[in-house]
């Protein structure tokens, strides 16, 4: 009936779908043995060919990223998987680790093998107790399998796969900022250059990559590069998991090729909750500039997303009907930017601040109308002026809101409050509605 | 969340049922997670590299993880 494929989430519906077991009753694992005939830059040629592209939000081809490793040069390699999904909207990294770990590991030891590392690294958030003993579990049974560890299913590869509980804070899903809270320090964003490839986790050449992205190259490896590239779209292939939530009947997970549109997938997810209207939404996130219904058809994919002037993102699809007020919507995702904004570039540190107590006056019709110059102002003063692209994330909201929804603050500052009942946005409350 | 483990889905009469049992000293279990919720101390130290083998209590998935998959399998 519908564009839906599961892949990644073909083996969710069953109970024990994190075991070893249940991983290996439908070819898991099997990856890692093809994979491990092949030579290592062979499986990076065939990812380079799938067009895989990064999953984690810039959506950089991950074949490319392994190829930048320079081989030969006598120095340890790294593998490092993000899994500190920590984006507001965000929630597709967890639950897959949650139904199906393994899925992660078999990636892993690919990937290292192409890139020639012998350690490899899993940054997972740490306010995810389950997920994050889940993954524990999963390492030491394929530890006891002999699929990590010396001499990896008796080819001759080793890999020593260490888990990494971060302390949850949003800028460490940064990769540079990962690399620092990896190595034990604070979590700050490094320069660039060097990019991590040259000089990644203590200063060896390292790869950095998303959950998805990592767990997506062992079905590549099964199902052949043909099979990849005949979904999604010209330069995006492949599937991917898109999360709604928010305003709908039945938020969730939908994995589906790349290129979908949120019509279709709003079609699926039984449409914005019943009585009510689209009114704004994030195609990836709340650092992608937001969309109106006017973008209903625009495809789902990384170049149809730019095109419309905003980012895919991390898929998360957070949709907000006619009950939300833009500018509190907005607020809430510039306090998550002052509070994660880790200090270390002054542009961002202070920038972000300011945009709060503009917005507060604003959102309660204090203020006036300069006040909505004054924050574009702020918000060129520190997009790309900073190291890491939180400050980019602060501004998008706040420019693209400005852009579609100018009239709306506005009418906070003639009402002299907010117009809105934020009860009536409220999932469990339906009295009250203006 | 509670410790660190998941209560999906919660409203304003849920959060105030669960503050109140857990004083009580009898929380209902995560939704997603152990079958009895785990104290802060036990679980910091899950989260310091100590297994303590509970990873295969709980559910695999939350109903909206797997909603995509029912309805492409053609469910409702």
């Amino acid at each position: 009936m519908s564009k839906l494929t599961p892949v990644l989430s073909a083996h969710w519906d069953e109970p024990d779908s994190f075991t070893i077991a249940g991983y290996k009753r439908h070819g898991g694992y099997g990856a890692v043995t093809k994979a491990l005939e092949m030579k290592p830059d062979e499986i990076i040629q065939l990812v380079k060919d799938s067009g895989l592209r990064g999953r984690g939000g810039a959506g950089f081809p991950t074949g490319n990223k392994w190829g930048f490793i320079p081989q030969g040069d006598n120095k340890e390699h790294y593998f490092v998987v993000n899994a500190d999904e920590s984006e507001p909207g965000t929630c597709k990294d967890t639950p897959l680790l949650m139904a199906n770990p393994h899925v992660l590991i078999e990636g892993v030891i690919i990937g290292s093998y192409a890139i020639r590392a012998n350690y490899a690294f899993i940054y997972i958030r740490g306010e995810v107790t389950h997920v994050v003993r889940r993954v524990q579990q999963a390492i030491e049974d394929a530890y006891a399998a002999g699929l990590l560890g010396k001499n990896i299913l008796g080819k001759g590869f080793d890999l020593e796969l260490v888990l990494h509980v971060g302390a949850g804070a949003y800028i460490c899903g940064e990769e540079t900022a990962l690399l620092d809270s990896l190595e034990g320090f604070r979590g700050q964003p490094r320069l660039r250059p060097p990019f991590p490839a040259i000089a990644g986790l203590y200063a060896k050449p390292t790869v950095v990559n998303n959950v998805e992205s990592v767990a997506s190259v062992p079905a590549i490896i099964n199902n052949g590069v043909a099979w990849f590239t005949g979904l999604g779209t010209e330069k995006s292939k492949g599937f991917t998991l898109y999360s709604l939530s928010g305003h709908v009947n039945h938020p969730g997970q939908f994995e589906a090729p790349l290129g979908i549109t949120l019509r279709e997938l709003l079609e699926i997810a039984g449409g914005v909750r019943d009585g009510h209207k689209l009114k704004f939404w994030t195609p990836g996130g709340s650092s992608t500039p937001i969309f109106t219904d006017a973008h209903l058809d625009t495809p789902l994919d990384y170049e149809g997303v730019a095109a419309a002037g905003s980012m895919l993102g991390t898929k998360a699809l957070q949709i907000f009907d006619e009950t939300t007020c833009v500018v509190r919507a907005v607020l809430r995702w510039t306090e998550f930017y002052k509070h994660e904004s880790c200090g270390k570039c002054t542009p961002c540190r202070e920038g972000t601040w300011w945009m709060v107590q503009v917005l507060r006056d604003l959102d309660a019709g204090k203020g006036s109308e300069a006040d909505l110059d004054k924050l574009l102002d702020l918000c060129d003063n520190i997009m790309g002026r900073s190291f890491c692209a939180l400050a980019d994330g602060a501004a998008s909201p706040i420019i693209s809101s400005l852009k579609y929804f100018r009239q709306e603050y506005l009418d906070h500052l003639s009402a002299g409050e907010c117009p809105f009942d934020p009860m009536a946005a409220t999932l469990f409350e339906t009295t009250g509605v203006k | 969340m509670v410790n660190w483990e998941f209560y999906d889905n919660q409203t304003v009469q849920s959060v105030k049922d669960l503050v109140d049992s857990a004083r009580a000293g009898n929380p209902p279990a995560p939704t997603r997670g152990p079958k009895t919720l785990r104290t802060w101390k036990q679980n910091s130290a899950v989260l310091a590299g100590i297994s303590d083998g509970l990873a295969n209590e709980g559910v695999q998935a939350g109903d909206a993880t797997l909603l995509g998959l029912k309805k492409a399998k053609g469910g409702a």
